[in-house]
């Protein structure tokens, strides 16, 4: 299992990036490879976290609303994705205190939505939300998605102390990284189309 | 005639510029790896993997450390806008995708509660 202090080895071929995301963008059930370790599937537990790991952190989602004051919003899922970069959690507090999460939500079951609602999440076809499929068999039938809208800074800390088996629930295979880094990269950072 | 500056690997000399020592007669470069990496093959220090996505990586960057044709800052820019557009052109986005799973969000997100938290003191809002 990947580590934080060696997460993945850079991905400095292009061709291959591509060639990944679109293999898994095409992936008749993406699921499968998805995850390279889930908790309801393992005696091990990791003793880190990295950036795309599920982990679970019973809270609501810390936002500022319409009239310029702090609220929470209610998330019962309470299921959570990590954006924040895997380096940081290596780093001593001094240095990195905070990573960023993001609230991974359901949208309903399999049945409740329709088909081509289903193709346009498993094909990331859409930019805010980021399709994440069912991590344990106790989420299995629930449609989720990450919500890069509302990030949310949290201390490295909240993440070791919320139970003594450590936070992380399932954490992602090579080729879903690639495509959670390159999806963060379309939506903080879409070109325009001008060079299209 | 076209430059061809990824000879310059050929002679071992991957991102140091060959011409700045040859000109001040500073002892012969010798190629240093950085620690991105202990289980793939390391990079030469100073080269990022941003920088390396560009398609025509290495050709690039080593022309550009002997000829000084752009910052390190064009580079990154460059390499950056490059490795954007690529991600772009591997994942299309679909408007009304987008349209669809914003609606199935907004649907969810509209059966959540939300609580006020704590004001600074002295905010009257």
């Amino acid at each position: 299992m990947a580590t934080a202090g060696e997460r993945w080895p850079p991905v400095y071929d292009f061709d291959s990036l591509i060639r990944e995301i679109r293999r898994l963008t095409t992936h008749a059930d993406i699921a499968t490879e998805f995850y390279e370790w889930r908790r309801d599937r393992s005696t091990e537990v990791p003793a880190d976290v990295c950036q795309g790991d599920v982990v679970w952190l019973p809270s609501d989602v810390p936002v500022i609303l319409e009239d310029g004051l702090p609220s929470a919003m209610e998330h019962p899922d309470e299921a959570w994705l990590v954006v924040g970069n895997t380096c940081d959690f290596s780093r001593s507090l001094e240095e990195a205190q905070w990573t960023q999460l993001v609230p991974v939500m359901s949208i309903g079951t399999v049945s409740d939505i329709d088909g081509a609602g289903l193709a346009a999440l498993r094909q990331y076809t859409q930019s805010r939300r980021f399709f994440v499929p069912p991590w344990s068999s106790r989420v299995d039938g629930q449609v989720y998605v990450a919500d890069f809208l509302r990030p949310v800074g949290v201390d490295k800390r909240a993440l070791q102390g919320v139970s003594p088996a450590g936070a992380v629930q399932a954490r992602m295979s090579r080729a879903a990284w690639i495509l959670l880094n390159a999806c963060l990269v379309r939506f903080l950072a879409r070109d325009d189309g001008r060079y299209d | 005639m076209s430059f061809e500056p990824i000879v310059a690997f050929s002679v071992g000399l991957a991102g140091v510029p060959q011409g700045t020592y040859a000109i001040h007669g500073e002892p012969a470069p010798r190629v240093q790896y950085s620690a991105v990496t202990s289980s793939e093959t390391r990079l030469p220090e100073g080269m990022q993997p941003v920088s390396l996505l560009e398609n025509r990586t290495g050709r690039l960057l080593v022309g550009d450390s002997i000829l000084r044709r752009r910052s390190d800052a064009e580079r990154t820019v460059d390499a950056s806008l490059n490795y954007i557009q690529r991600v772009a052109g591997a994942l299309p986005i679909n408007e009304e995708d987008e349209r669809m799973v914003d609606a199935l969000v907004a649907k969810r997100i509209a059966g959540l509660k939300t609580r006020p938290l704590r004001r600074r003191e002295g905010d009257d809002r």
